[in-house]
């Protein structure tokens, strides 16, 4: 009975102070489990620390690089409108409403991110090809070169004897040595005209186009695609020419611009074999 | 008090008192109790179930449900992020040739040691070291504190330094490139780059390293050479450079101060890239500019700096 009378106050006294067993088993696995979603928001911010400086860099290198203008911030961070969640009711729990909440800004982000990063994608491969079709080599190999005369714009004709626009520069070499396509692109002409002798025009793209005029023989057709430093020909004497050699053009926007600005001169003749040597496949 | 017959004496005499006879009923009873507590306790437990009890029951509950839940989404996030990681290095290979934090990674190595087993020696050897090193500094200073005055000839040369930033740096990722053997961005062989390719945005202000009197101010539209250039004099045989600008915003001959903008970041010329061309040229020389600029730059980000400078990547022209 006095049994009774001390154990009955001291159980109420001992579940007020330090919770029932089975409360204190609950409250051990609570513990257990705030830890784990403590670890899981953890984590949580440690992607979004690492989207974060993803979307930096996507916005001040590759956007500064591609020419982009950078995406507004509001569109980055916009709210998740109304979509369904997976802890829909719980919002007593903070620790899953906050975690979840997190998720789907995450997420949300990540879309974001990754629709940025396609229209990177495709601008990349766009300057890439840009690039790739830019004339940037020697239409003639240095070791093959005699001569390169300088004379864009108005010089004296050999022939005609008058001073005549010259709208393309002249790289006199021995008959048959190969005339390499400064770019990739695709061959718009390839025929025998009076004054051009045999001529190869190439389309280049983005307003560029190149003419290799007064070839032996070509080494492409008409509609064929080259890559930079694929053999198109070789230095012949047709048309109006009065020794074996290339006339180059460049084209920019239909108007001849003068070639030297589009020669590597600094490239060394080993990296100019490299080049020839295995034309340029798309990165 | 207890007492005893005694048939001798014919007298009931109070027994002496034995600590015992009183610990063994209190501790009966304190037996007893815990007993009846321990198992009321867990009677308790097992067949009530108390408020709290129950709405640990239910959090418990949920928590253990969405953390499967959370955890399978997590994982497809991540999977996710890291596609986006492996195109970001695919885009800087495809752009810049590189990564972009190599150079950190490598000096990191460099200045770990590769055997721990005698770190105590290492330490030793290098305390003796930066001790013996301390004091050179010490005398060397004094040798210059007591040799070396600014005049004012000094000073306009020292203020004549382009020790400045052409661009605002918000990351030293911004170099695209440095003084040295580059790749050119169009025909990928390598060439000689006498310049910093600073990565800008179009339009990012273009500002004067250091006052000086700008000398040559040229204009180019054709989508080669060095497009648009701005040159300025500082004297002492110092001259900058910057090219492949967009909008020019001075006039030759004009004097501009340091910080001053003289031109906006564009794509002129043959560049790949809007980008800030930058050449510092000591008598006409090209020197590496990586070596002047020091300004805002503690020590540490001073090697950051250049380590920067020293990687192997495309250019932008």
């Amino acid at each position: 009975m006095l049994g009774f009378v001390i154990a009955v106050p001291g159980v109420d006294w001992y579940i007020k102070k330090y919770h029932s067993l089975q409360e204190q088993q609950l409250l051990l696995e609570n513990h257990r489990l705030t830890r784990q979603w403590n670890k899981t928001q953890q984590q949580l911010q440690l992607l979004s620390t690492q989207l974060d400086s993803l979307n930096w860099k996507d916005d001040h290198h590759y956007r500064a690089l591609l020419d982009l203008p950078p995406l507004p911030a509001e569109m980055r961070e916009a709210g998740v409108g109304g979509s369904k969640r997976a802890d829909e009711g719980n919002e007593n729990i903070p620790l899953i409403s906050g975690s979840f909440e997190l998720l789907n800004k995450l997420n949300h982000k990540l879309t974001v991110a990754l629709q940025s990063f396609e229209q990177i994608e495709e601008a990349t491969h766009k300057k890439n090809q840009m690039l790739a079709t830019r004339p940037a080599i020697q239409p003639i190999n240095n070791r093959d070169l005699t001569t390169l005369h300088l004379t864009f714009g108005t010089r004296l004709h050999p022939i005609f004897n008058s001073y005549m626009d010259h709208k393309g520069l002249d790289l006199s070499a021995r008959f048959g040595t190969p005339v390499y396509s400064t770019a990739d692109g695709r061959v718009s002409m390839a025929y025998h005209s009076g004054s051009y002798g045999n001529v190869v025009f190439i389309d280049h793209g983005f307003g560029f186009e190149t003419r290799y005029a007064h070839l032996q023989k070509f080494a492409v057709k008409a509609g064929n695609f080259v890559k930079r430093g694929e053999v198109i020909g070789y230095v012949g004497n047709t048309g109006i020419s009065v020794a074996p050699h290339l006339h180059y053009e460049v084209y920019f926007q239909d108007k001849a611009v003068n070639p030297i600005h589009f020669f590597q001169r600094d490239l060394k003749p080993s990296e100019y074999q490299k080049i020839i040597q295995s034309p340029i496949s798309k990165p | 008090m207890r007492y005893r017959f005694n048939p001798t004496t014919c007298r009931y005499e109070p027994l002496p008192f034995r600590f015992t006879s009183v610990i063994k009923p209190v501790l009966i009873l304190l037996l007893v109790s815990s007993a009846l507590f321990f198992t009321l306790l867990l009677l308790h437990s097992a067949y009530i179930t108390t408020d709290k009890a129950l709405v640990l029951k239910r959090e418990n509950q949920l928590l253990a449900q969405y953390q499967n839940t959370i955890t399978s989404a997590i994982r497809e996030t991540s999977n996710e992020l890291h596609t986006l990681q492996k195109k970001d290095q695919e885009i800087q290979r495809q752009l810049l040739a590189a990564s972009f934090n190599s150079p950190a990674a490598d000096a990191g190595s460099k200045l770990a040691p590769t055997d721990t087993s005698d770190t105590n020696l290492l330490l030793a050897s290098a305390w003796h070291r930066a001790n013996l090193l301390m004091m050179r500094a010490r005398n060397t200073n004094r040798y210059f504190a007591s040799t070396f005055q600014l005049d004012n000839a000094g000073k306009t040369l020292l203020g004549g330094l382009p020790t400045a930033f052409p661009v605002e740096i918000k990351s030293m990722e911004q170099i695209a490139s440095g003084f040295g053997f580059h790749i050119n961005p169009f025909h990928k062989g390598a060439y000689q780059h006498n310049g910093i390719d600073f990565i800008a945005s179009r339009n990012a202000p273009v500002m004067a390293t250091a006052a000086g009197k700008v000398t040559q101010v040229r204009k180019n539209n054709l989508p080669a050479g060095e497009g648009n250039v701005i040159e300025i004099d500082h004297g002492n045989g110092f001259k900058t450079r910057y090219a492949y600008l967009g909008e020019l915003s001075v006039k030759s001959g004009q004097r501009v101060s340091k910080g001053q903008v003289i031109a906006y970041v564009g794509i002129s010329g043959g560049s790949a890239a809007p980008h800030l061309h930058y050449e510092i040229l000591n008598y006409n020389v090209p020197v590496d500019p990586a070596r002047y600029i020091m300004e805002d730059l503690n020590s540490t980000d001073y090697a950051f700096w250049l380590a920067m400078n020293k990687r192997k990547r495309y250019s932008l022209d």
